[in-house]
């Protein structure tokens, strides 16, 4: 083989490898999107309320928030993605109910964990989902983010409004 | 021959509803004449089927899949002292109240130590625990669980059993805390405490 056909075939082995790296960028390495979870112009920040996650500090997991009010996030989603979860929402003031979904992944399987809270949202409020994990369990609950108290609680319990 | 071809449209509805035990006894408790009347319909015509075409390995598998579906749903029920089971007015029962509307089910997992069901029996029908437990008069410790639609907690109680009473395990959840506590079912007053786990 002649150095000129040498070099070719390293140029395109080093586009190959740039290529498999955006691509594997593209599904796994991206940040989650945003979505506004109401119709029209976003509102001020003071007149609507934000609900993030925190990220996991587990390698290899993934969570966000899969359902408001019953409606996929998926259909918000404004930007290119790859992913049906977001991690943050922007939702105006009143009751919401949050679906968060986490997905860690082993060698061999993949664990999943759902949670289903509810909470009042307060204008310019600002909360986050917090997670822990427990050998098998999982908790997460929702935290206001300048209190850093709990708020709301699980769907289904005594004293959702 | 009917075909039970919407038999079998059922039979797979209530496969996934078998897959949310809360589920399961929220369609049973709502739907309990249509369960029946499909179950009935089901065994006359797989005997049909047996009859007339079905293969005897066909027959098998769908007596397999009719057991599952049957007992997978039956909630357990668990006498939790040795021997032949005692007259009813010599042994206490302690039930886990199942709040249907919320989907919430409160099952006893263990008493004084012991597992009140099996692996089998958790696989079957994705039972935690029994909903029913009979125990002797006397001091009993217990662990109980609440199961909602996408979580859970447990409770560890105690109890003074008296000969032919009925107990029932109750819970509120508040927030991301659930409280349990043990009822007598005659006179409705709280009975017993909290105790450790261990």
């Amino acid at each position: 083989m002649n150095n000129k056909a040498l070099s070719q075939r390293k140029t395109y082995s080093l586009h190959f490898i740039v290529l498999i790296a955006l691509i594997s960028l593209l599904f796994y390495g991206c940040v989650l999107p945003k979505a506004q979870m109401y119709p029209g112009e976003r509102v001020e920040d003071r007149k609507q309320a934000v609900i993030r996650v925190e990220e996991l500090k587990e390698d290899f997991s993934k969570i966000g928030i899969s359902k408001v009010d019953d409606e996929w996030v998926f259909k918000y989603i404004t930007t290119f993605s790859t992913s049906d979860l977001v991690s943050e929402v922007y939702v105006l003031p009143g009751k919401h109910r949050i679906v968060t979904s986490m997905a860690i992944h082993h060698f061999l399987f993949t664990s999943h964990a759902r949670s289903n809270l509810w909470l009042v949202a307060e204008p310019g409020g600002k909360y986050v989902v917090k997670t822990v994990l427990k050998g098998r369990r999982v908790q997460m609950w929702i935290e206001n983010e300048r209190t850093g108290k709990p708020v709301g609680g699980i769907v289904g319990s005594d004293d959702e409004p | 021959m009917s075909v039970p071809e919407s038999q079998l449209v059922e039979l797979s509805v209530v496969m996934m509803n078998l897959k949310n035990k809360n589920m399961t006894i929220d369609f049973i408790i709502q739907h309990r004449k249509k369960f029946y009347i499909w179950a009935k319909n089901l065994l006359m015509n797989s005997w049909e089927l047996f009859n007339h075409k079905m293969s005897m390995n066909g027959f098998i598998v769908l007596i397999i899949i009719m057991s599952l579906t049957i007992f997978g749903c039956a909630a357990p029920k668990v006498k939790m002292y040795p021997g032949e089971k005692v007259a009813d007015s010599k042994q206490a029962v302690i039930k886990g109240e199942i709040r249907a509307k919320k989907r919430e089910v409160i099952t006893i997992t263990k008493v004084d130590g012991e597992m009140t069901i099996d692996y089998s029996t958790h696989l079957a029908g994705d039972w935690w625990g029994a909903v029913e437990v009979y125990v002797l008069p006397g001091k009993h410790k217990m662990v109980t669980r609440t199961d909602s639609d996408s979580s859970y907690a447990y409770g560890c109680l105690w109890v003074v059993a008296e000969p032919g009473e009925t107990y029932i395990v109750k819970a509120r959840t508040e927030g991301y805390r659930s409280v349990m506590w043990l009822e007598n079912e005659r006179s409705g007053k709280k009975i017993g405490g909290v105790t450790d786990c261990n």
